[in-house]
């Protein structure tokens, strides 16, 4: 029992350092979440992938790498109605 | 892995870097005072230009690779130094302060500073970079909770800087929009960040649009060592993008939020201003994209702010130095210019524009802007903000545009093309892109030249010569012209006007070989019956007073071919195969004969070339002689053993011209014209007379005939060289000889001149029997871009273009264009005013497109016709299709709205190439990907392939097969029989084929890996390359075992399923990392008759080549160089003494990052054995030693792989 819980304390400590930490218990949505904030931030991050995007929705670099990162909030919540441009020519 | 039979290996160069830059810093770099550098930083590139203050160009003096991605930029400067170091941060997770060399002139990392992993993560510190205005400390953000404050310390032992170890700043569940440094003057650094909480957010439900952001500051507490993190009393709207600090006397910072801007004074009182925003009159909102803060005098600045549609917003501040308060602050409509990334001010009064998506512009001010109708002043509650003023953009009233630096991103089609005409049988390769938002522009290989005079002339000559008459005079006094068909001779005089003179004393019933300036102020002619020379007196006015006329002529029947002299030798060839050797008395400037002949032993002379252009010495020592047994000869000069043949070198083909010139006091080359249509340019041995070192280049079906130049700002001489087509060859910066076709000139001769009128060194050539005089270099472009390596030529087009078609007849284009959230102003006529949208944009409107196919015509470089796409309908995809007869473009389209639709468009290509449109056809899914098939139409939509025919009213559908692993695909290619290539967004690229018998298309090779491609070309019928969007470049290849199978054999056609796919997997031959994503492909190169290769370009507007490498020998030598070179280019900083010899700019490991994705597979970087060139001479030697060659051999080996396919 003893070792459950320094294993969990543990895994609770190295995941207040790597976030995208999961065990067992880890759910689908929480596994999700963390995967699609790396996606936004990568996308976010590299200058190359902005601007195809940007270029492609007609937005300034800037405010598309500010509205990524706005969706790193909650990147699982749906979407209203798709806005034109989502996808490139 | 090497000797795999069906191995390809590939050797990579970038042609162009990427020109779309994200951030521009202006500073003193060099550490002059008064010279300011603009730094410009792409994804993987520094480069470093100088204002030019007389005009108000940008001189680039460095462009710099880092091998790394770069993220952010910034400058510092230690308190008493006047030079600006430049701090960068990379994906190497290293932090790094560059300071530029300033004997080398290129950056050298003194302090790189590890703190994370390598790679863009959303924890890794890097995104953020923001120094403290005072030099003090550098705050370094992650995306996600993590930061890193560095103090930073003035190195007391080497008197240079150096970074503490990091304080790190960690806030759970933080994302961080925006963040800048505050001007606290001499109180604790502290920085203002625009902040979300996500974890606020777990069980509430966010709305990016309506939910506040939270603003922090992060204060260094220095005494503690120690960042406190305060947030701001009151929450800032959801709609705040950016953030910029005033100056230390005002404190506090703005936050720019949509409407209105609010002034903070910091994270004490948090008391706040508000100044509402000037609207432009048909949007909501002026979101500011990029700002700048220009302090005039000491407390006297302004904010310029960028608004998202491209006006600029000038803020002013009143503030009371008294009551330390301010009065109040205004905002002003200034003036509209293109949309930019980041924007700078110089001191001497210019703007410098880092535009996103098109060329860069250089502005100068002409006027500061006072208070107008548009201005707006604070208020100090929110309720308080009046209603919206809106105002009209009007046209630059402020600033004037001065210069541009060409852009190319975003690029995102081209097409390599052959510029075969009728008047030139000599073809050049052209990369036609459509790139820059909205144009279609066109990159040659050359240089172009603009023409000053052109007039006919009464003889046709076939040789031109300019000459002085007098030691060290700057202008050209004769212009002579002679013609070897008449043997005739024309003297013309250049003064205010061109005329003939009769009284030159030259010989004018001969042919003239040479025309040179001897002595003191005399003129040595050279002609096929003798030498004259003209011996001047001058009056005190420097006019001709008198002439004194010596001749000397060859023996009775004996001609003289050859001739090269400089101010104090002559060398004439006979036909009788001497070789007489003149030398100038310096008392009278009389020519004294050398007693002994030499006597070539076998053929004839043809082209002999002592040394001009000399800078130290006054002498050659060298002769060289081409000989008709196709080889040259060094013969020494020098008076002990005059006339001695020092070296011999045979050719590959005789030799037509000959040029000795030297490129600085240990340089000299020999510069061969051979008969054949090669330039050769050989390297001699200033003392031994050796030659060593032979570069070629093919220059057209012509013989070479070579004439030396003199260029603006360039010491040495340059060369023109003449075959099919004007060459211009020079000696870059790095000593390095470029050689470049001119574009727009036909001349078959020509010479330098030099003339006060004109101001700058120019060219006087001859074409038939006209005359043209020119300078180098585009006219509105400021003469000779010593760095740029393409012309480009531009059609202005409407949208963003996206696809581009040639057709197949003429020069003839057809350009697909969609721009989303716009209202196009050309639905209801097509009598809008193009000009205007050009300088302040569409009317924006959410989810609204406007979309045209544009029909351009690039011969005259003029648009035939537009086709609009009305009804919120957008254009995707289109290809040609015969249908049986005449030529028809298939577009298909997408209507956008509440519920989509899809269509196809068919047009009716006519002969004078303009669209008409037959019918539009409908189908249930967006069709992604068109190409034709036979006579018909392979369409995909969605996940299925369809075929389809021409009919009457509409396409008629005749097949249509689902196909499970296909998800988006973009692109479909036929390949032959049946056979097609499919790219998918999501699943690669698949091979399909077509089964005539079932009408049915069958999936037969898949990837092996799923990969989001964005461009394809096939290399043969079995190997594709393509690109995915993440910047990887891969080929790919058909196994051996399922190429046998495809070929008429059924077993593929009923494969059983594998892995959700076909049975069969591509096998991976290449892969490799290029930091932008891939738009096209095309197999080719770009000097004729070069090796076929890859080209491609990416959406940064980089422009690479990839050439096949042939023999396993080559590949282990260049595998071998690479890691030598690695070796060097990978040492730590520590263990580096010279900063000459610090080439990795930021500490990124180059394996790492040409593996960025995937490991490098069987291609060589060339980029980075080209850094060899930076090296300095000692590694050079070990470096070359360790491949069992000297430098020279290696410079050598990078040099001709270049040429094969480039230049």
């Amino acid at each position: 029992m003893a070792d459950k819980v320094r294993e969990n304390q543990q895994y609770l400590r190295h995941k207040a350092k790597y976030i995208g930490l999961g065990n067992p218990e880890t759910t689908r949505e929480e596994f999700a979440t963390q995967i699609h904030r790396d996606t936004l931030a990568s996308i976010a991050m590299h200058k190359d992938i902005l601007m195809y995007n940007s270029t492609a929705t007609n937005t300034h670099p800037e405010l598309y790498r500010q509205s990524l990162i706005k969706k790193m909030v909650q990147p699982l919540k749906r979407e209203g109605p798709k806005t034109p441009g989502s996808e490139k020519s | 892995m090497l000797h795999h039979p069906d191995s390809l290996w590939l050797y990579h160069l970038t042609l162009r870097l990427p020109s779309n830059s994200f951030a521009s810093i202006v500073g003193n770099f060099s550490g002059d005072k008064k010279v300011q550098e603009l730094v410009l930083a792409s994804n993987t590139t520094l480069e470093v230009y100088r204002l030019n203050t007389d005009t108000g160009k940008l001189d680039r003096f460095l462009c710099q690779r880092a091998f790394a991605l770069i993220q952010r930029i910034d400058k510092i400067r230690l308190v008493g130094t006047t030079k600006d170091l430049l701090v960068v941060t990379a994906d190497s997770g290293i932090l790094t302060v560059l300071q530029l060399e300033p004997t080398s002139m290129r950056f050298v990392p003194i302090v790189q500073e590890p703190h994370s992993k390598n790679a863009l993560r959303r924890l890794t510190p890097g995104e953020y970079l923001c120094v403290e205005p005072r030099g003090r400390a550098i705050l370094v953000g992650a995306i996600e909770r993590d930061g890193l404050a560095y103090k930073v310390q003035m190195d007391d032992s080497k008197g240079s800087l150096a970074l503490s170890s990091p304080l790190t700043v960690s806030t759970k569940g933080i994302l961080t929009l925006s963040l800048c440094s505050l001007d606290t003057g001499f109180e604790n650094p502290m920085w203002a960040a625009i902040e979300i909480d996500h974890l606020a957010y777990e069980n509430r439900s966010y709305d990016a649009e309506s939910t506040p952001l939270q603003l922090a500051y992060y204060e260094f507490d220095q005494g503690l060592n120690h960042v406190v993190r305060r947030k701001s009393k009151h929450l800032i709207p959801s709609s705040a993008s950016s953030l910029v600090a005033m100056p230390g006397h005002v404190g506090g910072l703005v936050i720019c939020c949509g409407t209105y801007l609010i002034y903070e004074d910091g994270p004490v009182n948090s008391s706040r201003l508000y100044v509402p925003l000037p609207i432009r009159e048909d949007s909501e909102e002026s979101t500011i994209v990029c700002s700048l803060l220009h302090t005039l005098k000491k407390t006297d600045f302004f904010l310029l702010l960028q608004t998202s549609l491209g006006d600029l917003i000038k803020v002013t501040v009143d503030y009371d130095n008294e009551k330390d308060m301010i009065r109040s602050i205004s905002a002003t409509y200034f003036d509209t210019i293109p949309i930019c990334n980041s924007i700078n001010v110089f001191k001497a009064g210019y703007l410098f524009a880092n535009c996103s998506d098109r060329n860069k512009v250089m502005y100068q001010f002409e006027l500061l802007g006072e208070d107008n109708e548009t201005t707006q002043t604070s208020v100090a509650l929110k309720d308080e903000l009046p209603e919206k003023t809106k105002y009209q953009p009007k046209t630059l009233r402020h600033l004037a545009r001065i210069d541009e630096i060409e852009s190319l991103g975003p690029l995102t089609d081209s097409m390599l093309v052959e510029t075969l005409s009728k008047e030139s049988l000599d073809p050049l390769k052209r990369l036609v892109t459509t790139s820059s938002k909205s144009s279609l522009k066109t990159l040659d290989y050359g240089l172009s030249v603009s023409e000053l005079v052109s007039s006919p002339l009464p003889i046709n000559p076939t040789d031109i010569y300019t000459a002085k008459l007098l030691q060290g005079a700057i202008n050209d006094q004769y212009l002579v012209l002679s013609s070897s068909l008449s043997q005739k001779t024309m003297v013309l005089s250049i003064g205010e006007v061109v005329e003939e003179v009769s009284d030159s004393g030259l010989e004018i019933d001969q042919h003239t070989l040479m025309v040179q300036q001897i002595g003191t102020n005399s003129l040595v002619q050279i002609h096929t019956n003798g030498i004259r020379n003209i011996h001047h007196t001058f009056d005190e006015e420097l006019n001709v007073t008198g002439r004194k006329v010596t001749d000397w002529f060859p023996p009775a029947g004996i001609q003289v071919l050859q001739a090269s002299c400089n101010s104090e030798q002559v060398v004439v060839g006979l036909s009788n195969r001497e070789i007489v050797y003149f030398e100038i008395d310096k008392a009278d400037d009389q020519l004294l004969e050398y007693q002994e002949r030499f006597e070539v032993s076998e053929g004839s002379i043809t082209a002999i070339a002592i040394a001009t252009s000399l800078l130290n010495e006054r002498r050659s020592s060298f002769l060289v002689v081409g000989v008709s047994d196709e080889s040259i000869q060094v013969l020494s000069l020098q008076p002990h053993n005059c006339l001695e043949v020092l070296t011999l070198q045979a050719l590959s083909s005789n030799c037509r011209s000959l040029l000795l010139l030297p490129v600085d006091k240990d340089t000299l080359y020999v510069h061969i014209g051979m008969d054949n249509g090669i330039y050769v340019r050989v390297s001699i041995d200033p003392i031994s007379g050796k030659l060593s070192d032979s570069r070629l280049k093919y220059l057209g079906t012509k013989p070479v005939q070579l004439r030396s130049l003199s260029l603006p700002n360039m010491e040495s001489a340059a060369i023109l060289a003449f075959s099919s087509r004007p060459w211009l060859g020079y000696f870059n910066f790095d000593k390095n000889l470029k050689l470049f076709p001119l574009l727009n000139s036909k001349i078959s001769s020509g010479a330098s001149f030099y003339s006060e009128d004109i101001g700058v060194e120019s060219v006087v050539g001859i074409y038939n029997d006209n005359m043209s005089i020119f300078t180098i270099g585009k006219e509105d472009g400021g003469g000779l871009d010593y760095s740029s390596d393409f012309v480009t030529s531009e059609v202005k087009l409407r949208y963003t273009p996206r696809r581009l078609l040639k057709s197949t007849k003429k020069n003839i284009y057809y350009v697909l264009q969609a721009e989303p959230n716009i209202k196009s102003p050309f639905k209801d006529s097509e009598t809008a005013d193009e000009e205007q949208f050009e300088t302040f944009g569409y009317p924006r409107h959410a989810n609204s497109w406007a979309s045209c196919i544009q029909v351009v015509d690039h011969n005259q470089e003029e648009i035939l016709q537009t086709y609009e796409f009305l009804d919120n309908k957008y254009a995707v995809c289109m290809a040609f299709a015969k249908f049986g007869s005449g030529v028809h473009l298939v577009v298909s389209a997408t209507q956008c709205g509440t519920n989509q639709s899809y269509s196809m468009f068919t047009f009716k290509v006519d002969s004078d190439h303009k669209l008409q449109l037959l019918y539009e056809t409908k189908t249930d899914g967006p069709v992604t990907a068109l190409e034709e098939f036979e006579d018909k139409l392979v369409a995909v939509v969605g996940n299925s392939i369809r075929i389809y025919e021409k009919g009457m009213k509409h396409l008629l559908r005749k097949s249509s097969t689902t196909i499970e692993c296909l998800s988006r695909v973009n692109k479909i290619e036929h390949l032959e029989s049946g056979l097609f290539i499919v790219a998918d967004a999501s699943s690669s690229v698949i091979y399909v084929s077509y089964d005539a018998t079932t009408n049915h298309f069958v999936p037969i090779i898949s990837d092996t890996v799923s990969r989001a491609v964005t461009a394809f070309t096939t290399l043969d019928t079995r190997t594709v390359v393509a690109g995915d969007k993440f910047g990887n470049i891969f080929v790919n290849r058909v196994p051996q075992e399922a190429a046998s199978q495809i070929s008429n054999n059924v077993l593929t056609q009923f494969q059983d399923e594998y892995l959700n796919g076909p049975n069969y997997r591509l096998s991976k031959l290449c892969d490799f990392y290029i930091a932008d994503v891939p738009t096209s492909f095309h197999k080719g190169s770009f000097v004729v008759g070069g090796t076929e290769s890859l080209v491609y370009t990416g959406i940064q507007g980089t422009i690479g080549i990839m050439l096949p490498v042939g023999t396993y020998q080559e590949v282990e030598f260049l595998l071998n160089f690479e890691k030598a070179i690695r070796k060097f280019y990978e040492r730590e900083l520590d263990d580096i003494e010279k900063p000459s010899q610090r080439i990795n700019l930021v500490g990124r490991e180059h394996l790492k990052f040409r593996g960025y994705y995937n490991p490098v597979k069987n291609v060589i970087d060339g980029d980075l054995l080209e850094k060899y060139f930076e090296l300095d001479s000692g590694t050079k030697i070990k470096i070359g030693s360790e491949l069992g060659r000297v430098p020279r051999e290696v410079e050598r080996k990078l040099y001709d792989l270049r040429n094969r396919a480039a230049f």
